[in-house]
């Protein structure tokens, strides 16, 4: 084989890589925080972004004018502008969010501030699935299915937990899912 | 000319043409958002999840093809362990340039078979007494492979990540190939060309799909192998010219849901509802102005040339006027939309311009008794010596005309500054002051929220790093809410928080 070509063909094989892993990539967001403050012995939201939370996502809404970064999940500002929330981009079917945390905590509660804290109530996500996360896979669950709270507390017993995920139903087609915080209380 | 030394000189400009594309590398600014917010971001965002995602790629108006090129050499440079997005940026920007060495090759060989039809000898192709004299036309192939290699505003235009580039290539490589096409003759040759005819086709399929307004190049392609009456070669050219259709189509009913979905929504919001007009208009004789412009003093030249070769650089000539009429319609106009004008022309006049180089004064024929005959020979070194002289003057003219982009403001060093506040290790969220002119978050390279800067905004903690240019209001206002500059690049500059905010 000319030596032209050969090179051609191994330019070419790497670049069929290359797009297979480009095709298979899961497209998921995630992102993990600096920590800036060590983690407090008392009752506290152990997913607050200067405890160096990892934060995944399904996906976020991205126009460079409204950029609804999932990191806004845990800046401590519940009622910001209208800009600083998490929403699902508005292709993402199957929207989710997931917050990790370095080390394991006792969850007892978890807070969504929906989007009907800051903008109109009818935004607020009705139907979701709280999944508490464990070195051994999911742990307890919460199904909620008719929440019309803005600010909705839900009770979620769990020891060692590593992480909370949440699974949204979107209402239709064309609904984007909209929160403005996530708090994690427990020790 | 030896044949050693016509490969010297094509050695030696395709060298020149190689350090033009690296200094453009270094030095080009941006041309326009676009090259980074349609074909490089949904790529970083497929591999990372964290893109700008503008309204086109809500809307479904885009291919993923090219950013799914893009995005595979993303993969690959990844995994060699390249994790910097504006890294990756500035590889790909090189990957076009070397990529645009093509229409050196272009130039070379189109310029090679225009020059010998516009020659006496219109068949030969060497010397057959010589096996080591040059290729006839050689004149024009330089000339014609010069200009492409070194045309200031061609090789600005090389680096950028634009759908335009990609089809200039396949375009101008196409025309070249139909122009050895039309030329065959012998079974043997024909043989080769039916290969070639294959390649055209799917050269100027890709074109097409790439860059719809580019479809004036096919209609002249078919047009020249019709003249030619190369019928069998025309038809294995348009089956070709199906493959890429054929491929992008799948892709849009892939991603979109439904067969070229993209392009139907393309075509109808800029072409059928003037949508792009909404991005501003200009008059129908913005881009003959904006080539005099362009180059004030050798437009003429380059003019006079085609027109004197016209009958045998028609092809180039038809479709470079036929691509500016049919943008001239349009209402929304940009530079970038009409590049593919300038390889067509240079070829042409480059191949007309070696035709009269190649051209040798008759043989002076002394009679007795009868005064000396004018000097024919000095004649024609002094039309050489024009026609060399133009050739330069094109290139210095344009060097001299051959700033400004499209869109302004996009300055170098809002990028720079970008990338250098995405290094910091202690970054967790950027403010800047036009986020349509940055880089996105390739160039950002970090999964952190990016925001316009607004004062109410500076009070979220995850924003601990401003963005603005020098001496602005923003970067007051970032002072006063306890920000301090760590960087600056010509008149930008990055701010950093010092001073912790009084909680949330």
């Amino acid at each position: 084989m000319k030596p032209g070509i050969l090179g051609l063909a191994v330019v070419g094989a790497l670049w069929l890589w290359g797009l297979g892993s480009f095709v298979t990539a899961s497209g998921h967001f995630d992102v993990t925080l600096p920590r800036r403050r060590p983690t407090p012995d008392h009752v506290h939201n152990f997913s607050l972004w200067d405890l160096g939370p990892t934060l995944r996502a399904s996906s976020f809404f991205g126009d460079y004018g409204s950029l609804h970064h999932p990191a806004f999940l845990v800046d401590g500002l519940a009622t910001p502008d209208r800009v600083q929330k998490w929403a699902s981009a508005e292709r993402d079917r199957h929207p989710w969010v997931e917050l990790l945390w370095r080390e394991k905590h006792d969850l007892e509660r978890v807070v969504i501030h929906h989007a009907g804290a800051v903008e109109d109530k009818g935004l607020t996500a009705n139907r979701y699935t709280l999944w508490c996360l464990t070195d051994q896979g999911h742990g307890p669950s919460l199904e909620v299915v008719e929440n019309q709270e803005s600010v909705a507390s839900h009770d979620l017993a769990c020891a060692q937990a590593r992480g909370l995920h949440i699974d949204f139903v979107p209402k239709d087609s064309h609904d984007i899912i909209r929160v403005f915080e996530v708090e994690t209380w427990g020790k | 000319m030896t044949k050693r030394g016509v490969h010297i000189a094509l050695a030696a400009i395709v060298l020149v043409g190689l350090v033009l594309r690296a200094l453009a590398v270094r030095y080009e600014p941006a041309h326009h958002p676009d090259e980074f917010f349609q074909y490089l971001e949904p790529a970083w965002g497929r591999l990372t999840g964290a893109w700008i995602e503008t309204w086109e790629w809500r809307s479904g108006v885009r291919s993923w093809v090219l950013p799914g090129y893009h995005g595979a050499w993303m993969a690959v440079l990844m995994r060699l362990g390249v994790r910097e997005g504006s890294v990756i940026g500035r590889l790909l920007q090189a990957h076009w340039a070397l990529l645009s060495m093509s229409l050196v090759w272009a130039g070379w060989r189109g310029g090679i078979l225009l020059a010998r039809r516009l020659g006496h000898n219109r068949s030969a192709t060497e010397d057959p007494g010589d096996t080591t004299a040059a290729p006839i036309g050689w004149q024009g192939g330089l000339a014609a492979a010069l200009l492409c290699a070194a045309f200031p505003l061609q090789v600005r235009f090389s680096i950028h990540t634009l759908s335009e580039q990609a089809s200039i290539l396949c375009m101008v490589c196409a025309l070249v190939l139909t122009g050895e096409l039309a030329g065959t003759t012998g079974r043997e040759e024909q043989g080769k060309a039916r290969k070639k005819a294959l390649w055209m086709g799917l050269l100027l399929g890709l074109g097409v799909c790439l860059r719809i307004q580019h479809a004036v190049v096919p209609l002249v392609v078919a047009l020249w192998l019709m003249v030619s009456r190369r019928w069998w070669l025309l038809l294995i050219a348009t089956w070709a010219s199906l493959l890429p259709v054929l491929v992008f189509g799948m892709v849009d009913w892939l991603t979109w849901g439904s067969f070229l979905s993209s392009y139907v929504a393309y075509v109808k919001f800029n072409l059928v509802e003037g949508g792009a007009s909404i991005f501003g208009t200009l008059p129908w004789k913005w881009y003959a102005d904006h080539f005099r412009e362009r180059l004030p003093t050798a437009l003429p030249f380059l003019g006079l040339l085609c027109l004197v070769g016209l009958r045998a650089t028609w092809p180039f000539v038809l479709s470079a006027i036929g691509l500016t009429v049919l943008l001239s319609t349009q209402p929304h106009k940009e530079e970038r939309f009409v590049m593919l004008f300038w390889p067509l022309v240079l070829i042409a006049a480059g191949a007309a311009a070696g035709a009269w180089l190649a051209s040798r004064p008759p043989p002076a024929v002394f009679v007795e008794g009868t005064p000396l005959a004018p000097p024919r020979r000095l004649r024609t070194w002094l039309v050489r010596a024009v026609l060399l002289a133009g050739l330069a003057e094109v290139l210095v003219d344009g060097a001299r005309h051959c700033q400004g982009n499209d869109f302004r403001g996009l300055d170098t060093g809002r990028y720079h500054a970008q990338a250098w506040a995405g290094r910091q290790a202690d970054v967790t969220g950027l403010l800047d002051d036009l986020p349509l002119y940055t880089g996105g978050y390739l160039w950002f390279g970090r999964n952190f929220p990016q925001l316009q800067f607004q004062n109410d905004r500076i009070g979220n903690p995850l924003f601990n790093y401003v963005l603005a240019e020098h001496d602005s209001d923003i970067a007051r206002d970032a002072k006063r809410a306890g920000f301090t500059e760590v960087f600056k690049e010509d008149n930008m500059v990055v701010l950093r928080r010092v001073s912790a905010l009084n909680g949330p």
